[in-house]
């Protein structure tokens, strides 16, 4: 599999396109109730649109970096007692 | 009586026919006027109207703006102000300067005031150079409140004080003229007040030219009032009658508070 | 076990079949971790959509919500610069802690020998021994450091007086339109890599001096600190000129008026009520610009020399701290070894000094700052 199409950028162009989904689905959302309730929105209808990708971006982003600083060194320290145990068996 | 007195005073500065150009611009228009010797006059007007511009003129500053033009004579005494054979820096020497805002040099004060004999080299030794500081000090009222500390940074003083430093300051270098542009615009009333009868005791022995927005200062400390307005000398007078008696309604209008 | 990430990661062959067996087992756990990793992932963002979505309506305050966010956000980046600053000196005290438990403060901030290359010879417990004996000597800063301030202050000896006087010139004589001319011509020497005067230095300027110095019969070294001092102070000039040139112009009109008034000359109000004026900002913008060329090193590392000589004989070639660091941390190096380690702590004393300078430089044009406020 080439590197662009690695399933780590998938999962990173997945974001992406989901960020960018949830701002079209929360802009008409709130256009429709806006007209089917016959109101004014409080705010203008992109911000809507920002608030819900911000809370699909934000959250992934904040756990994805956490990953990074904290699950790689766990394999990584995880391989060496698998090593160390295994250096220590008789031979 | 009045007539009298005035018939006694000489005349110290006269200007004819002054314009002044900013660029295009004109700021002054022909305006013509002779100044009594040894008293106030207070040019007064509208923001804009050309009266600190006119009292820049006596002692060639506009020099400093690179845009501005003077044409027309101004004659103090025999010396030609505006010619250009007159030397700015020696004019100067002769002509005082107060500024709107208090600008003591960051010096002490002691060297504030020395500066102007200093530079000009007029005392010969530092014993005059101490008698001119406390002589110059004394004449601006501030003496007894800084004969102690000469060598602090002048500007640890308060407004007022530095105002009348900057007064001294001027003084040390033994000028005829005092022109002083707005003294008081930046300080609180009684700062003011303090200043104002400095101005009255200092009409003994200067010549002094007062651009004020405040009428009530003009009405109170000068002897001859010149109104302003659009940059061309609209009324000149006795300030008694120029408040109580306008000629011109432009005058009237403003002293009444109607333009302003 | 770097090793062995690199085999799992396949940029190395593994050695021998334990190896290649455990690379095995940490790959398949690398890859299961990524697996989760993207589903959990994939749940934190629908929880978050379900969770905003259900939330919008036209009674939300969205905007508000926004801007609350941007807040946050431009807070965080203030905070991440103050965190990177903070932990690359805090990296840097560690490694530098590490080198003062191998050679004595006193030793090297007072040592007077300093050669770290020949102290070390590559290698195994003959070396470590020889560098035991010789480690009373060859970690002396003394030398470095004092060949970094006579370079400093040759610099400073170029720049001062032309950046002064040409900020004087830009900001109290040039006309408006030689000011935009002039201005913007020292900002472009401003923006020359110090590469290029390395090059400068070290192609042009050194045997310039050494043979200026055999006219007169000198004997000037090809890398005298003359020529890196020099070239430094001609990069530093259009730093110091327009420092200063903001410094003296944000002196208050009022100012040259009231000396004009007094029947000042040009010079006189310059000298004697602009300049006082303005001197703490003055003051402040050379100890920028002293910091600065302590810390400059592409211009020493190309021009001046490499040995520590003690002495302020500006013919002679002298090395400075960042030359010695570039030296110590570039090419195949033990990371570990004592002789890379000196490198941070020449770096940290840098960065304490410099961090002084910077210090009173704000202090000082701070002064200026509240007498005119």
């Amino acid at each position: 599999m080439s590197d662009f199409l690695s399933p780590n950028f998938l999962v990173f162009a997945a974001t992406i396109v989901a960020a960018f989904l949830s701002f079209y689905l929360a802009t008409g959302r709130v256009r429709k109730q806006a007209i089917a309730s016959q109101t004014k929105s409080h705010s203008l209808n992109q911000y809507y649109g920002f608030y819900v990708s911000l809370w699909v971006l934000v959250p992934a982003i904040l756990l994805a970096l956490i990953w990074m600083f904290a699950a790689d060194p766990m394999l990584t320290s995880a391989a060496k007692a698998r090593m160390e145990c295994r250096l220590s068996e008789p031979t | 009586m009045d007539t009298v007195v005035d018939m006694a005073k000489a005349i110290k500065i006269q200007a004819k026919d002054v314009n002044v150009f900013y660029g295009e611009k004109q700021a002054l228009n022909n305006v013509s006027i002779d100044i009594e010797d040894r008293s106030v006059t207070a040019f007064i007007g509208p923001s804009g109207c050309g009266k600190s511009t006119f009292l820049r003129c006596f002692n060639r500053m506009n020099d400093v703006i690179p845009s501005c033009r003077v044409e027309g004579s101004i004659m103090m005494g025999d010396v030609d102000v505006n010619n250009p054979q007159t030397d700015p820096v020696l004019l100067r020497a002769r002509i005082g300067m107060v500024f709107q805002k208090p600008n003591p040099f960051p010096k002490t004060i002691f060297e504030n005031v020395a500066y102007g004999p200093r530079i000009h080299g007029l005392a010969q030794s530092k014993a005059e150079l101490d008698d001119m500081v406390e002589d110059s000090l004394k004449k601006a009222g501030l003496w007894g409140e800084v004969a102690d500390r000469l060598a602090d940074q002048a500007t640890g003083l308060s407004g007022g004080q530095q105002q009348r430093l900057c007064i001294a300051r001027a003084i040390a270098v033994g000028p005829d003229v005092l022109l002083m542009d707005e003294p008081c615009s930046a300080l609180d009333p009684i700062a003011t007040s303090v200043i104002e009868e400095l101005i009255s005791e200092l009409q003994q022995r200067f010549t002094i030219l007062i651009v004020t927005h405040s009428m009530q200062q003009a009405a109170r400390v000068s002897q001859k009032t010149a109104y302003f307005h659009l940059g061309t000398l609209v009324e000149y007078g006795d300030t008694k009658d120029v408040f109580t008696l306008p000629k011109n309604e432009q005058t009237e209008a403003y002293i009444s508070g109607k333009i302003g | 076990m770097a090793q062995l990430v690199n085999i799992a990661a396949g940029y190395i062959k593994a050695p021998d079949a334990v190896m290649a067996a455990q690379a095995e087992l940490l790959r398949a756990a690398q890859a299961s971790a990524d697996r989760a990793r993207s589903l959990t992932l994939a749940a934190v963002m629908c929880v978050g959509f379900f969770y905003a979505f259900w939330r919008v309506s036209p009674e939300l305050r969205a905007r508000v919500l926004c801007e609350a966010f941007l807040r946050r956000l431009f807070f965080l980046s203030a905070v991440v610069a103050i965190l990177t600053t903070i932990g690359i000196v805090a990296s840097l005290l560690f490694e530098a802690v590490r080198f003062f438990r191998e050679i004595s403060l006193f030793d090297f901030f007072f040592g007077t020998h300093w050669s770290p290359m020949t102290a070390l010879r590559p290698g195994d417990t003959a070396a470590a021994d020889e560098f035991v004996a010789g480690s009373s000597g060859s970690f002396g800063m003394v030398p470095v450091m004092a060949g970094t301030l006579l370079v400093a202050v040759i610099a400073m000896a170029v720049a001062v007086p032309i950046g002064l006087f040409s900020a004087i010139y830009t900001s109290e004589f040039a006309s408006r339109r030689v000011r935009n001319i002039v201005k913007p011509t020292l900002e472009v020497l401003a923006g020359v890599p110090t590469v290029v005067y390395g090059f400068f230095a070290a192609l042009t300027a050194a045997p310039f001096f050494r043979d200026l110095g055999l006219v007169v019969g000198l004997d000037v070294s090809s890398q005298s600190a003359l020529a890196a001092g020099g070239v430094m102070g001609i990069m530093i000039i259009p730093f110091i000129s327009s420092l200063s040139d903001d410094v003296i112009t944000a002196v208050p009109q009022s100012l040259r008026d009231g000396a004009y008034g007094l029947g000042s000359t040009r010079g006189e109000t310059i000298i004697r009520v602009v300049l006082p004026a303005a001197f703490p900002g003055l003051v402040g913008a050379f100890l920028l610009a002293i910091s600065r060329a302590i810390g400059e090193t592409m211009i020493v590392v190309m021009a001046a020399g490499v040995a520590a000589n003690m002495t302020i004989n500006p013919l002679e070639s002298v090395t400075t701290v960042t030359v010695q660091i570039v030296m110590l941390l570039t090419g195949d190096n033990e990371f570990d070894s004592v002789k890379t380690l000196s490198a941070f702590a020449l770096g940290m004393t840098l960065f304490v000094i410099t961090l002084l300078l910077n210090v009173a430089a704000l202090t000082a044009s701070r002064r200026l700052g509240q007498r005119y406020e």
